[in-house]
């Protein structure tokens, strides 16, 4: 089956002053089929945010290749660009920065019908009535303004504007990490929904393990501009191989003392900075497993089991339990 | 003074109010014991960082104590003068914050940051305020604190800036620290480092935490009783091994149902 989408060895660098360069996104891969969902994982600064938004051609790739539905984003010119945009659409952080505060959600919700020639008038107002029943609010909304809504309300909104156009690829940028925790388990229950039934992409990018694991049926990990491991949810979760997945997964602390005061093999320091990558594989300064080899050799990603693949040259025990 | 036995604070039936709007704070009472570590837990909104806004007397314009009290080591705080609250601030009483950035002046070096905390309380900080300033990086394991010392906040890591916000918190020896979402803004394999050195600076001192959080593994890990606020309200608290493992109240069931 053809992938819907494929990123191949993207680049997104950041040149500065004096010469110096911020690798985010540095030689990274990514592959998504129709209708799956995709956990993008990693810590602040990794490169996540940037490499979706590169898929979107919302930054400038500096090297590699973006290709959606067979055709060849990285090189098509703007005008072939846009009658693909509504293919593919994103969810961002903050919904409140998302939506026009001036404008009625009717409004914001029929914007993109109009745009793209779906629909037009009173019958695209009728769509949107729609489109707010689908996210779980009453189409009597459609009259009012952002600022009357909760965040997870807006958050809502903006998933319904996201798929006003019945997009393929559907990009969730952090996007229930400012909501209070109760909220957010009921917006990863619709995104789920959502891409069940519309048969929809996602691509979620998080640093949050937990959802992930309630949206999400494939996980990428990333570190320092480059994925460090890919495999099935359940797979990671219970059998990760990179080390730095182990960390990810061991610094979640349990809400039961019981299981959150166990002891814990955690890496040093922070996250090195994106200007001056290590030399080698990227986690070695902070990995408790690195030996004389990961200094100076940069590991590529292979196969570590059925669907999953590692860059480590020492992956962890992927053996599961007999 | 008080004792091991007698609380550290005691909060009384303390409200809080923004002008004529319903209270967001409402007739909460806790004590908190000498070395303890007592966390407030709840979502945004349910009034627990105007709790401890209202212990340090540093609630944003409008806000006021309407009723209750609090008594540190016996003393009335609720009736302390700003210029009173000055001395308590950062001595007796300090607060480590989520965002280290926001918090730490961008024009001034690092060490000399961590020396005007000492300068501003000779008498709990005794000896050269630099010297000292260089200590308490060293305390918190900062690599080459000398060299840290002459760099700028945004020289620094996230890590880095709130390790620098911890010397500065213990550097007048407090008895009571208020830490306000301090992991929260970190990375996961960072946010266990800093809980870590915060315990460990505790230990060495005999401070008592009071940890403000939205996150219930962050109370599991470090705290030794924890409140759970609701609405402006104290809905249920107790050991955590008694309010986590065993919830009652119907609210704390919801919030360990979410996060398991």
């Amino acid at each position: 089956m053809q992938e819907l989408v494929e990123m191949r060895e993207v680049m997104v660098h950041f040149p500065l002053q004096r010469g110096e360069t911020v690798r985010a996104v540095d030689g990274a891969n990514l592959t998504l089929a129709p209708g799956e969902a995709v956990g993008l994982v990693g810590e602040s600064g990794c490169g996540k945010s940037t490499l979706a938004r590169a898929l979107l051609r919302l930054v400038p790739l500096s090297a590699g290749e973006v290709w959606f539905d067979g055709k060849p984003l990285h090189r098509l010119p703007e005008r072939e660009l846009r009658p693909l945009r509504r293919q593919m659409q994103i969810v961002f952080q903050d919904p409140m920065a998302s939506l026009n505060p001036r404008l009625r959600i009717g409004h914001i919700l029929t914007e993109p019908l109009e745009v793209h020639g779906l629909a037009r008038g009173k019958q695209a107002w009728q769509q949107a009535g729609r489109l707010l029943e689908r996210v779980g609010l009453s189409p009597e909304y459609l009259n009012r303004y952002p600022h009357e809504f909760s965040g997870g309300q807006r958050q809502r909104i903006c998933i319904a504007r996201a798929i006003a156009t019945q997009p393929r690829l559907l990009v969730a940028d952090e996007p229930t990490s400012a909501l209070d925790l109760s909220i957010r388990a009921q917006i990863h229950a619709l995104l789920r929904d959502l891409q069940r039934e519309l048969n929809m992409a996602i691509l979620f990018v998080t640093h949050d393990l937990h959802a992930v694991r309630q949206v999400c049926s494939r996980v990428l990990v990333m570190y320092l501009g480059k994925m460090v491991e890919s495999a099935p949810a359940d797979r990671l979760f219970t059998a990760p191989a990179h080390p730095y997945t182990h960390a990810l997964l061991d610094a979640v602390l349990e809400p039961k003392p019981s299981l959150a005061r166990r002891p814990r093999n955690l890496p040093a320091g922070d996250v090195p900075t994106a200007l001056r990558v290590p030399a080698g594989c990227r986690f070695h300064t902070r990995c408790p497993y690195a030996q004389e080899r990961c200094r100076v050799e940069e590991p590529e990603l292979r196969a570590a089991g059925e669907g999953h693949q590692v860059a480590c040259h020492y992956p962890l025990s992927t053996e599961t339990e007999p | 003074m008080s004792t091991a036995f007698e609380p550290l604070l005691r909060v009384d039936g303390l409200t809080v109010a923004f002008g004529q709007e319903p209270p967001v704070v409402r007739e909460v009472s806790f004590e908190v014991m000498p070395g303890e570590t007592v966390g407030i837990v709840g979502e945004s909104g349910s009034g627990k960082t105007m709790t401890a806004l209202s212990i340090m007397r540093l609630l944003p314009p409008g806000g006021r104590i309407v009723r209750g009290s609090i008594l540190f080591a016996g003393t009335p705080l609720h009736q302390y003068s700003e210029a009173q609250m000055r001395q308590v601030r950062g001595g007796d009483i300090s607060m480590v914050f989520q965002d280290p950035f926001t918090c730490l002046n961008p024009v001034m070096r690092i060490g000399e940051q961590v020396a005007e905390a000492a300068r501003l309380h000779r008498d709990r900080a005794e000896g050269d305020p630099y010297d000292l300033a260089l200590q308490m990086l060293r305390a918190v394991h900062l690599p080459d604190p000398d060299r840290i010392a002459r760099r700028y906040p945004h020289e620094l890591s996230g890590g880095q800036r709130q390790r620098v916000m911890i010397a500065m918190a213990f550097i007048c020896h407090p008895r009571l620290l208020i830490a306000d979402e301090p992991s929260t803004a970190l990375d996961v394999t960072v946010q266990l480092q800093i809980l870590h050195l915060m315990r460990e600076m505790q230990q060495q001192q005999r401070t008592a935490v009071l940890l403000i959080t939205h996150d219930i593994g962050v109370v599991a890990y470090t705290c030794d009783r924890v409140l759970v606020m609701h609405e402006g309200q104290i809905v249920e608290s107790g050991s955590v091994y008694e309010v986590l493992e065993h919830p009652r109240h119907p609210y704390t069931q919801r919030l360990l149902e979410a996060v398991a």
